[in-house]
């Protein structure tokens, strides 16, 4: 055939378009994350961090999934049956869920997995998230032996688990690490060390290739998937970048295609140079300051700590120092929580004028004055973010109420004892983001009986609703319970919300099949890559 | 020779000893402990665990263990990266910072001494005074500001360079990270060698080489070079100090496995075995380092060596 | 007997921040082939300058004025590259210090075998080899052994044996030694005032000799030139110099010398004042403010230099004009 230069050059244009076309068997789709801190561990039961979490959602997959709204979806479970009173769930396993050797998942894989996780002696930090299932606690208590779980294999593809009370949020967490199935046969042969590069056999979309400590972790597509042929993803990489500004950096020079989060000094630029790229979506957490009610000044003092509350200016803060990319907290909860009848602060609609004014009413019933102020101290754990808003917040009411405050930092680990030991404590900071996709991740933490209670906080009716919840089979009745618990929380007050989190990062426009949702979970599965977008970062 | 080799191993073998257990002590007299994390541990797991790395026995046990274990080579379990032993961690990190840092050292070396040298020829000139204000710059920009700005301007202004990672070392992730690490220690060397240059070029004895006739350069190279070096040579043991420490700030920027972050990783984490093996480590390392600038010593001086 | 060495005029100032230094002040004289001079003065005199203006080894803050023709060459107007080919080959020097003369990093073979192997291009073995004999040419025991000690390795007498071996290993037409024997305890110094008398005998090298030492002239040099501040103030044969001195300068220092007979109690002789500050020098003579016989116009005018009997003078009340 005698081609004209210009019909070859047209032809060889065709070519070039065909080969970039999204599913040509020839262009590898490659994604890079920036992962934030080292993964220290790829043991499902040992998994600590939302890194290494992000990690393990791409190697495992559990009975339940996730879907890009973080909804539970059928994952290594193809269906599963509830029983009325909600404490019995049967579920069957697909019968061509694989692991990455070939091996068959079987039903025993959960069990063993599940008891493993509760055994204390594994010593897993997630452990709890498994106890609505009839004898957690007492496992985890080291009460009873690992094989009194009420999970039970009745055939290699059927699942029976019990629970002790109706848990809505039950789906949700079986989609957690913590219930991830373990390969028994890599169990058996390394031991506690089996999840290392060459030796790790997953059953999610992925495989592990490549595990370089403190640089990158390279997964590859598990051809025994059962869904590999919508996996469109063929390599994914996390890259552990401590730094944000570091992170930043990278991706502006296209080192990869996704970030954990942006560094806040930036912003501006960000907004300006790559709008498109910056993804900011609501984010299940929570801001606070704990006030430890075992002690002076906020021992059996309602009304100072409704006063400090009353006198923050939490839309000022949202909008000047956290450049409005995080919401100013009107309550407990986050929102985007399921199953839930939001409460909200008694004063959440009031003028400021009056807002304040209440506050400086409600401080001199305390007791204070310009004469006598109340003097409190801010702990915080060393960081310049958390410096910024104490002092911010001090400010408000040394100007609104007269109240000295102190600022006191320490180092994480530091900062973690003396917030435990309630010895010397007064306001801290703290953080808390869901566990599950439902209040009781929320609500539980404030139980008087609860591990992470380090206000104090001992209410008989908070305590006495949550319980009453945890028995409730019916839904509606349940959200109106849990709302009953956020208000009389609200009316208490232990703690000072500040602001809910969104979750903010930089992607690539050309990088689709994902959505941003309440949990921040996503699994590099569903993505690929579209190279016909246009816009965002160069 | 061998006697002189012995004695500097004898001796250190108590500063060793010395080093690990006050680094033992100190680890455990900071508040807080490896399995403190936010959420919790339900105390059964807690006691486990604590069973588990030796926790739950009394200190002095877990102090003759550790060197019993230490001494056949064995520096133990990380708690942080729980399948992970020390040495393992170790042999990983180590060749990274290992070629970091000497690299830098290299490089400072080479730059140092021959800006050190120029700078000493044209003294008082505009060339002196140019090299001397750079390496004051040097010394006096931290290099966790020096970093970035490099980063800025060859990874994603001109593009040259990536902006981080390791990349299983290749050439290019190298070359910012080395120059940044180097960067104070040229300045210290070629302040070193001014110095010292000048001094050297007053002695006698150079008088004597340009009487003789031979060349500028001859009569630096040859005759100037050596006697100047032996500051920078005794200069050499802070360097590697300062190496170590500049490669923690560094391996942290440009994002490198290297031993430097397992270090400051492990004290706030209070992985006690990884932060002792990573001491003792680097305690062989500078005290390896310094016997072999004492070698060295005797090589170039002769004066020493009888 | 040819001029050798033609120092015509020669000036050498140095400056600094505070001034300029004049080190040397019109100083003339010449050298024939193979004669030997002695260059006396104090310290500050400007002997040791003379040297290195004519080594060309002066500092980078000197001017130099006149001419020093070696060869037939002026050499303060020699390009540095061809001025270099005659350092060390055709003029060779011997500093004073032995113990700091010599690379002390250095063995000594390679420290004399380099002057070969840049002036002669020879290779490193015929290099050794000639330093070899050398060294044994200047009596040096064990000669093949010193090639591989290192300086520290050798007394001081042995060291000043290995700079003057190192600097005859050309043959170079002159030899400056700028206070050879000063650091020497005397026995040494004998012997090395005797190495180089041999030295001049076998080899014909014209020696220049400097120091303050008027016994050490006495010994070896042929003529004698008497420095006084940077200015010549006598040149003569050294016999007549030191024997009949005509110069107040010359008579005040030979009168100044201790003496072996006579009044061993008596207090010595010295000469009132201090040396002149080169950097402020006089307008006339530069000897006036210490000499006993000085006159209204000493001050006011330099002599310029006459000849009396066998020398020259630099004295207006000595000689006619």
């Amino acid at each position: 055939m005698n081609l004209g230069r210009h019909q070859t050059l047209l032809l060889r244009l065709a070519l070039c378009m065909a080969l970039c076309l999204p599913g040509a068997a020839s262009a590898e789709q490659v994604l890079r994350r920036g992962n934030g801190p080292d993964v220290e561990s790829l043991d499902p039961h040992r998994v600590e961090g939302v890194a290494a979490a992000d990690v393990m959602r791409d190697l495992f997959e559990g009975l339940v999934s996730t879907g890009l709204d973080a909804e539970p979806i059928p994952g290594v479970a193809e269906r599963w049956e509830i029983s009325e009173d909600g404490l019995h769930y049967r579920f069957f396993l697909r019968h061509d869920a694989r692991w990455s050797n070939g091996d068959a998942v079987t039903a025993m894989d959960f069990v063993v997995a599940l008891r493993r996780s509760v055994d204390p002696a594994t010593g897993s930090n997630y452990s709890k998230i498994l106890s609505p299932i009839r004898n957690a606690d007492e496992i985890i208590e080291g009460e009873k032996p690992p094989e009194t779980l009420a999970v039970t294999a009745v055939d290699a593809h059927t699942l029976d688990i019990e629970l002790t009370g109706p848990t809505p949020y039950l789906l949700g967490q079986l989609s957690h690490t913590s219930a991830y199935p373990v390969h028994r046969p890599s169990l058996a042969q390394w031991g506690a060390d089996f999840a290392r590069e060459g030796r790790l056999v997953s059953n999610g979309a992925y495989q592990l290739k490549r595990w370089a400590l403190q640089s990158h972790i390279e997964l590859v597509r598990n051809p025994h998937y059962w869904n590999n042929d919508k996996t469109r993803i063929d390599r994914v990489i996390f890259y552990t970048i401590e730094d944000l500004n570091a992170e930043y950096q990278r991706y502006r020079a296209g080192e990869i295609d996704w970030t954990t989060g942006v560094p806040i000094t930036q912003l501006p630029q960000i907004k300006q140079r790559m709008p498109d790229d910056l993804r900011m979506h609501p984010y299940m957490g929570v801001y606070y300051y704990g006030m430890n009610l075992n002690r002076p000044p906020f021992k059996d003092n309602p009304k100072l700590r409704l006063a400090l509350n009353m006198a923050i200016d939490r839309p000022l803060i949202a909008e000047r120092i956290l450049g409005d990319i995080d919401q100013a907290a009107d309550g407990w909860m986050p929102p985007g929580v399921q199953n839930h009848h939001y409460a909200r602060f008694a004063w959440a609609d009031w003028p400021r004028e009056q807002r304040l004014a209440k506050a400086r009413q409600l401080y001199a019933e305390a007791g204070y004055s310009a004469a006598r102020p109340a003097r409190v101290e801010i702990l915080y754990n060393t960081s310049d973010d958390h410096k910024k808003l104490a002092t911010v917040v001090s400010a408000m009411w040394k100007q609104w109420l007269g109240v000295e405050t102190v600022l006191r930092n320490q180092e994480w680990k530091v900062y973690l004892q003396s917030r435990r030991l309630q010895q010397d404590t007064e306001v801290f900071r703290a953080g808390w983001i869901g566990d599950y996709n439902d209040p009781n991740t929320f609500m539980e933490i404030l139980h008087s009986q609860h591990g992470m209670n380090d206000v104090g906080y001992d209410s008989e009716v908070y305590d006495r609703l949550l319980h009453e919840a945890s028995q409730e089979s019916n839904l509606e009745r349940r959200a109106w319970l849990m709302q009953a618990a956020e208000a009389q929380l609200l009316e208490d007050l232990p703690i000072i919300p500040l602001y809910f989190y969104n979750s903010k990062r930089l992607v690539r426009p050309t990088l689709k099949g994902w959505r941003g949702n309440v949990m921040d979970q996503h699994r590099s599965q569903t993505m690929y890559f579209d190279p016909t977008t246009t816009g965002g970062a160069p | 020779m061998l006697r002189f080799a012995l004695s500097r191993l004898l001796s250190a073998i108590p500063t060793l000893l010395v080093l690990v257990v006050l680094a033992f002590f100190m680890m455990r007299a900071a508040p807080g402990g490896p399995f403190d994390t936010e959420r919790t541990l339900p105390p059964e797991v807690q006691a486990q665990l604590e069973a588990q790395y030796r926790l739950d026995l009394p200190v002095h046990e877990q102090l003759w263990r550790y060197l019993a274990d230490a001494v056949r080579g064995d520096l133990g379990p990380s708690f942080q990266y729980s399948q992970f032993s020390v040495n393992e961690l170790i042999a990983q990190s180590f060749p990274v910072s290992l070629q970091l840092g000497l690299s830098a050292m290299l490089l400072a070396l080479v730059v140092g001494v021959a800006a050190g040298t120029w700078a000493a020829l044209r003294q008082n000139r505009l060339a002196d005074h140019a090299i001397m204000t750079l390496s004051m710059t040097g010394i006096s920009v931290p290099n966790f500001v020096i970093a970035p700005l490099m980063v800025l301007l060859f990874a994603l202004v001109l593009g040259w360079l990536p902006a981080g990672g390791w990349n299983d070392g290749a050439w290019r992730n190298r070359v910012m990270p080395v120059i940044a690490l180097a960067l104070p220690q040229i300045a210290y060397v070629a302040r070193l060698t001014r110095g010292s240059m000048i001094e050297v070029l007053r002695q006698n004895f150079i008088r004597t080489a340009r009487a003789k006739g031979l060349s500028g350069r001859t009569v630096v190279l040859r005759h100037a070079l050596k006697p100047a070096l032996m500051p920078v040579l005794s200069y050499l043991g802070p360097a590697a100090a300062g190496i170590i420490t500049g490669s923690v700030v560094i391996e942290q920027i440009f994002g490198l496995p290297g031993l430097g972050r397992y270090f400051v990783q492990g004290a706030l984490n209070r992985d006690y075995t990884l932060v002792m093996g990573v001491v003792l480590f680097y305690g062989v390392l500078i005290i390896a380092f310094n016997f072999l600038v004492d070698l060295l010593y005797g090589a170039l001086d002769p004066r020493v060596r009888t | 007997m040819s001029v050798l060495l033609d120092v015509d005029h020669l000036s050498v100032r140095f400056r600094t921040r505070d001034g300029d230094v004049e080190a040397v002040n019109d100083l003339s004289f010449t050298l024939h082939a193979g004669e030997t001079l002695g260059i006396v003065g104090e310290s500050g005199s400007g002997k040791s300058q003379t040297a290195m203006a004519i080594m060309g080894l002066l500092a980078d803050n000197a001017r130099t004025r006149g001419r020093i023709v070696f060869d037939g060459q002026d050499l303060l107007t020699l390009p540095e590259r061809k001025r270099r080919k005659i350092r060390g080959a055709r003029i060779g020097m011997v500093f004073q210090d032995p113990m700091t003369s010599l690379n002390p990093y250095l063995r000594i073979g390679l420290q004399m075998a380099e002057v070969l192997e840049t002036h002669r291009d020879l290779q490193r073995d015929a290099a050794l080899a000639e330093s070899q004999r050398m060294l044994e040419a200047v009596q040096l025991a064990d000669a093949k052994q010193k090639l591989r000690a290192y300086p520290h390795e050798l007394s001081g007498g042995q060291r000043q044996r290995v700079m003057v071996a190192m600097t005859l290993l050309t043959q170079p037409a002159l030899l400056l030694a700028d206070e050879p024997t000063t650091a020497l305890d005397v026995t040494v110094q004998a012997n090395l005032l005797a190495l180089l008398a041999d030295l001049r005998r076998d080899m014909g090298v014209a020696i220049v000799l400097i120091t303050h030492d008027l016994g050490v002239v006495a010994q070896v040099c042929d003529r004698t030139l008497v420095l006084y501040g940077g200015q010549s103030m006598e040149l003569g044969p050294t016999a007549s110099v030191i024997g009949q001195p005509i110069h107040p300068y010359t008579q005040g220092l030979l009168a100044a010398r201790p003496r072996w007979e006579g009044d061993r109690t008596a207090p010595l002789a010295a000469l009132p004042g201090h040396p002149p500050d080169l950097a402020d020098l006089p307008q006339g003579c530069p000897f006036a403010a210490r000499c006993p016989e000085a006159q209204a116009h000493c001050v006011q005018r330099r002599s310029l230099l006459r000849n009396v009997g066998d020398r020259v003078v630099a004295c207006h009340l000595r000689g006619q004009d």
